[in-house]
C-alpha cells in the first residue's frame, strides 16, 4: 500500500472518535463473550445440588 | 390458492426431500475425515491451509477451546469487515467512487454478515463498492455459514462420542465445511446463475436512456457469485435492495426455484448428517418430520393469508381474486413474475431458515401473513434453520423435549443414548433464553424512546411490527426486514448489532458447553424406560414442546402487531 493510504488508514482509525468507539465496541463485546464462555465453562464444572439422576 | 401455487410449493418440497440423504451422506464423510470424491483435488490445498497456518489438523480441542478459537476467528472477521467499509474510498474496485461507510453503519454490517444475519441497513448498489462486496460481504457469508456448520458437526459428536474430552478441531471443520460444501455448491451455483442471466462483472454501472428519454444508471457488478453463496449460506445479503426481488438477482422462475433450494439445502442435509453419525438415521429423519411439520404449517398459513387479499378491498367490490387478467388476491410489495404462490413460498422458507432473503416485501403481507413470518423466526430458526443453526437450535429443543418428558414419567431424560442432566439442561436454557431476552428486550425499548420511534413508517400495530421484526430479524439472525422501518439510524444500527451479537455467540457458547458436556459421558444402554425419539409420537411432542416454549413467550407481542392489525382490519381499518 502507498504512503498517502497509509496515511489516511492512521488519519481515519487514529484520530475520529467514532471509529475508536466502534472498535472499542468490537473488543469490548467479544471479550464479554469470552467471559460468557468462561462463565459457561464453570456453570458446567459446577455440581448439581440435588435430584440430577432421577432414574 | 391455485392449483398451479400449489403444484410450485410440492415442487419444491419434493426436491428437498430428495436431495437430503445424498447431501448428508456427503456430509457425514466430510466432516469424519474420510475419502470423498473431491478429496483428490482439494486435499493439497486443504492441507496446504494448514501448513500456511500452522494448524495440526490431527489435534482436537476441548468445547472452550473450539468456542475461544470460533471467537477469535469471528472477531478478526468482525474488524476485517469494518476496516473494509470504513477504507473503500480510498481502495481499489469502486468504480462508483463511494465514499467510507458511515461508522455505526459499518460495525451494524461487520456485525450482521460476521454472524450470519445479513441485516442491510444500506441499498448495496448504493453503498458499497465491488471490493467490499467481494472481500467483505461475500467471504463473510462463507466463514459464518462454516462457522455455522462447525458447530453442529462439534454439537453432534457430542452426541456420537463417548469418554472425550474432545469435540473436534474448529478450524479443521471450518476449513472442510468451506472447501468440501460450500465452495463447490456455490461454484455450480454461480454458474447457473449466470447462465439465467444474472450480472457477473467488475465493469461499473451502465448509464441508459430509457423510451421515454429519461436518464437512468443501472447497476450491477459481481452479483451472481455473491447471490449464490448468499441462498447456500442461510445469509441472505443480497447485492441489491431490493434483494431477490430484482431480476438481476432473481432473473427466472428457475433462478427463483434453484434459489429456494440452496437456502434450505444444507440445514436440511444436515439431519441426516446428524442421524448418520451418531449411527442411527431414523433420529435424523424425526428430526426432519419435525421441522417438515413447522415448514407444512407455515406455508399452508402464509399462502392462506395472502391468498384472502384485503377485505377493505373486497367491501368496496373490487375483484382482487387471480385471474386470465390479473395474478389476483394481496399482490401489493410482491413481483407480478412470482405472484402469490412462490412469494408465499419463498417468504415462508426465508424466515423458517436463517436466510433473510426476500423477493417480495414482506411489510406488505397481510397482517396474519407477516405474523406467521414472524413466528418462523421467533421459534428460533429450527425449521431447518440457519446452516449449522438450525441443527443446534432443533437439538437445544429436543433436549427440553427429553426433560419435560422425563419430568413427567420421573426419569432422567436421555436422548440418543446420553443422559440429559443438569448442565445440559442449563446451558440450553441459557441458550433458549438469550434469544427472546434481546428479542423482547430491544423491541420494548425501541418502543418507548423517541429515536426507536422517529423513523417507523406507519403507525399503531403496524409500526409495532416494524419493530418486532427488525429484533426478531436480528436476534434470529435472520436478516430479512419488514421494509417500513428505516433502521439506519445509530439507534437501530447498535441496537441492531448487540441483537445479533446476542442472538448468534450467546447461543453458540452454551451449544459448544453441552458438546463437551454430553462427549465426556457413556452411553447409556436402551431399556425398557427408555423414551423412544424416532416415532411420530416424539416428533410431535417435540412440535408442541417448540410451539408451546415460542408461543408462550411471544404472544402478547405477537398480539400487540399481526394479531391487533389483522383484527383492525377485519373491522375496516388499515395502518
Amino acid at each position: 500500500m502507498s504512503r498517502p493510504v497509509l496515511r489516511v488508514i492512521g488519519r481515519r482509525f487514529g484520530e475520529t472518535m467514532s471509529d475508536l468507539l466502534m472498535m472499542a465496541l468490537v473488543v469490548g463485546a467479544f471479550a464479554l463473550s469470552a467471559a460468557y464462555a468462561l462463565f459457561c465453562d464453570d456453570l458446567a464444572r459446577r455440581p448439581a445440588a440435588t435430584g440430577e439422576d432421577l432414574g | 390458492m391455485t392449483a398451479n401455487g400449489w403444484l410450485q410449493i410440492a415442487l419444491f418440497t419434493l426436491l428437498i426431500a430428495l436431495l437430503v440423504r445424498p447431501l448428508g451422506g456427503y456430509m457425514t464423510r466430510v466432516f469424519q475425515g474420510e475419502r470423498t470424491v473431491l478429496g483428490r483435488l482439494l486435499g493439497p490445498v486443504e492441507r496446504l491451509v494448514y501448513r500456511l497456518a500452522g494448524i495440526d489438523p490431527t489435534s482436537e480441542q476441548r468445547w472452550l477451546d473450539y468456542a475461544l478459537a470460533l471467537l477469535a476467528f469471528n472477531a478478526a472477521g468482525v474488524a476485517a469487515l469494518y476496516a473494509l467499509q470504513r477504507l473503500q474510498d480510498v481502495l481499489p474496485l469502486n468504480p462508483q467512487n463511494f465514499g467510507a461507510v458511515d461508522p455505526a453503519l459499518a460495525l451494524n454490517t461487520a456485525v450482521s454478515f460476521a454472524t450470519n444475519t445479513s441485516w442491510q441497513s444500506y441499498a448495496g448498489e448504493t453503498t458499497l463498492g465491488y471490493l467490499t462486496q467481494m472481500m467483505g460481504i461475500t467471504v463473510q457469508s462463507f466463514l459464518s455459514a462454516a462457522t455455522g456448520i462447525a458447530v453442529a458437526v462439534a454439537l453432534v459428536r457430542g452426541f456420537a462420542r463417548r469418554n472425550s474430552q474432545a469435540i473436534g478441531n474448529f478450524w479443521v471443520d471450518s476449513t472442510r465445511a468451506l472447501f468440501y460444501v460450500l465452495l463447490p455448491i456455490t461454484a455450480a451455483a454461480t454458474l447457473f446463475l449466470v447462465w439465467q442471466g444474472v450480472p457477473q462483472t467488475l465493469d461499473s454501472s451502465i448509464g441508459v436512456t430509457t423510451i421515454e428519454g429519461g436518464q437512468q444508471l443501472i447497476a450491477r457488478g459481481p452479483v451472481a457469485s455473491q447471490i449464490a453463496i448468499k441462498m447456500l449460506s442461510s445469509d441472505g445479503g443480497g447485492f441489491f435492495n431490493a434483494n431477490s426481488a430484482h431480476p438481476f438477482e432473481n432473473p427466472t422462475a428457475a433462478t427463483n426455484l434453484v434459489e429456494m433450494v440452496l437456502i434450505f439445502l444444507v440445514g436440511a442435509g444436515l439431519t441426516s448428517t446428524f442421524g448418520r453419525m451418531i449411527g442411527n438415521e431414523r433420529q435424523g429423519w424425526a428430526l426432519l418430520a419435525a421441522m417438515g411439520i413447522l415448514y407444512a404449517v407455515g406455508v399452508l398459513a402464509v399462502f392462506t393469508a395472502e391468498s384472502q387479499g384485503n377485505p377493505s378491498f373486497a367491501a368496496l367490490g373490487i375483484d382482487q381474486m387471480p385471474g386470465a387478467l390479473q395474478s389476483g388476491a394481496n399482490m401489493e410489495g410482491k413481483e407480478v413474475r412470482f405472484g402469490v404462490a412462490t412469494s408465499s413460498l419463498f417468504a415462508t422458507v426465508t424466515t423458517d431458515s436463517s436466510s433473510g432473503a426476500v423477493n417480495a416485501m414482506h411489510d406488505s403481507f397481510t397482517p396474519l401473513g407477516g405474523g406467521v413470518l414472524m413466528a418462523n423466526m421467533m421459534l428460533d430458526e429450527v425449521i431447518v434453520g440457519g446452516v449449522g443453526s438450525g441443527l443446534f437450535g432443533m437439538l437445544l429443543f429436543a433436549i427440553v423435549a427429553v426433560f419435560v418428558a422425563g419430568l413427567m414419567i420421573g426419569r432422567t431424560p436421555e436422548f440418543v443414548g446420553k443422559k440429559i442432566a443438569a448442565t445440559e439442561v442449563k446451558m440450553t436454557m441459557i441458550a433458549l433464553l438469550c434469544v427472546p431476552l434481546a428479542i423482547l428486550g430491544l423491541a420494548a425499548t425501541a418502543s418507548v424512546v423517541a429515536p426507536g420511534l422517529a423513523t417507523l413508517g406507519n403507525s399503531g400495530p403496524h409500526g409495532f411490527s416494524e419493530m418486532l421484526y427488525a429484533f426478531t430479524s436480528g436476534a434470529a439472525t435472520n436478516g430479512s426486514a419488514f421494509a417500513g422501518l428505516n433502521a439506519n439510524t445509530p439507534f437501530y444500527n447498535l441496537t441492531l448489532a448487540l441483537a445479533m451479537f446476542v442472538g448468534r455467540y450467546f447461543v453458540i457458547v452454551p451449544v459448544l458447553a453441552i458438546a463437551g458436556s454430553l462427549a465426556a459421558k457413556q452411553l447409556v444402554p436402551r431399556s425398557a424406560g427408555t423414551l423412544p425419539t424416532q416415532g411420530l409420537l416424539f416428533v410431535v411432542f417435540l412440535v408442541g414442546v417448540i410451539l408451546i416454549v415460542g408461543g408462550l413467550t411471544f404472544l402478547p407481542a405477537l398480539s400487540l402487531g399481526p394479531v391487533a392489525e389483522h383484527l383492525a382490519m377485519s373491522s375496516g381499518r388499515v395502518y
